[in-house]
């Protein structure tokens, strides 16, 4: 299991389908916003959820779906499909703590 | 997707159901506008039967929109006997106020000036005589997609996700917005200006 998931890295793998260019004006803009893409992506969800529904409205539940699949995927998670973004990085975060 | 259908004319009404139906989509066919508002009453009692759909209805409109609405997209013909569009899709959208809703009308006027004036909201339009492909292209989205691809957006994996017509059109205004935004941000930086905030509006392709 990585030890560090970084959430630029999450966020970069997770949304790869919206284009290079793209990509890197959202990590601007989420940078803009107060979303320190070189913090632990625990630490940044709120705001990061925030961002992507004051950006992209009623899509960002799409987005935010691709990057709890990817988190999931690196922590070996699964993550309930009931959860919305927050409460299932709250839970992804929960059961890394337990782990440590 | 689930299509609703209100028209009066026969032989058009079986041609939009056989294209539809050729192409995967769920199709209901109604012959006017109150037996369209009937049945969209019927599949909307129906859906709110069934718990789990029961409490996405009484939340806010911010939750997912497909659960809330028994149809993705309802087309209504403008001019129908008994009920005609505008009435059936006030009642509609007096019921779901999200639900997406396309007319088909040879009044391109006439229509968008009721839509506003009696809806309060600018409507998807097919302007009779349309293509059949056309009419397809307008339910999937294809216009959207488009422009979408333009971004370099890789559409055929967006389509995996089988993404809402708002979601698309909302992917599609936040990125022409954040794509603005960098290029103000760019073009201040080049000419060593102050930078103090967007003024990206998405009206590119608003």
């Amino acid at each position: 299991m990585n030890s560090h998931l970084l959430c630029s890295e999450i966020v970069e793998k997770a949304l790869n389908y919206i284009g290079r260019d793209n990509m890197d004006a959202l990590v601007a803009s989420l940078e803009k916003s107060g979303v320190k893409m070189d913090d632990e992506i625990f630490d940044t969800y709120e705001r990061l959820a925030m961002a992507l529904e004051r950006m992209f409205g009623e899509a960002a539940s799409i987005l935010e779906q691709q990057i709890i699949e990817e988190t999931s995927a690196r922590l070996n998670f699964h993550a309930s499909t009931e959860m919305d973004f927050v409460q299932a990085m709250r839970q992804l975060r929960n059961t890394r703590q337990q782990m440590h | 997707m689930r299509i609703l259908i209100a028209e009066d004319e026969e032989t058009i009404a079986e041609s939009y159901e056989l294209i539809l139906k050729s192409r995967g989509h769920l199709v209901t066919m109604t012959k006017n506008g109150k037996s369209c508002v009937e049945h969209y009453v019927a599949e909307l009692e129906a859906s709110e039967r069934n718990p789990a759909i029961k409490d996405a209805l009484h939340n806010t409109f911010s939750a997912s929109v497909r659960e809330q609405s028994p149809f993705d997209v309802v087309i209504l013909d403008y001019r129908m006997p008994v009920m005609d569009g505008v009435e059936a899709a006030k009642k509609i959208l007096g019921l779901v106020p999200e639900q997406r809703i396309v007319f088909a009308s040879a009044y391109l006027r006439g229509t968008l000036l009721d839509s506003i004036r009696q809806l309060n909201r600018v409507t998807e339009l097919l302007t009779k005589p349309f293509g059949l492909d056309e009419m397809v292209d307008v339910v999937e989205d294809e216009h959207l997609y488009k422009q979408l691809q333009k971004l370099n957006v890789n559409v055929r994996e967006l389509k995996l996700f089988n993404p809402t017509h708002a979601q698309i059109f909302d992917l599609l205004e936040g990125l022409v917005k954040l794509r603005n935004l960098d290029v103000d941000y760019i073009t201040k930086s080049l000419s060593g200006q102050k930078i103090s905030g967007s003024n990206a509006t998405g009206g590119d392709f608003a």
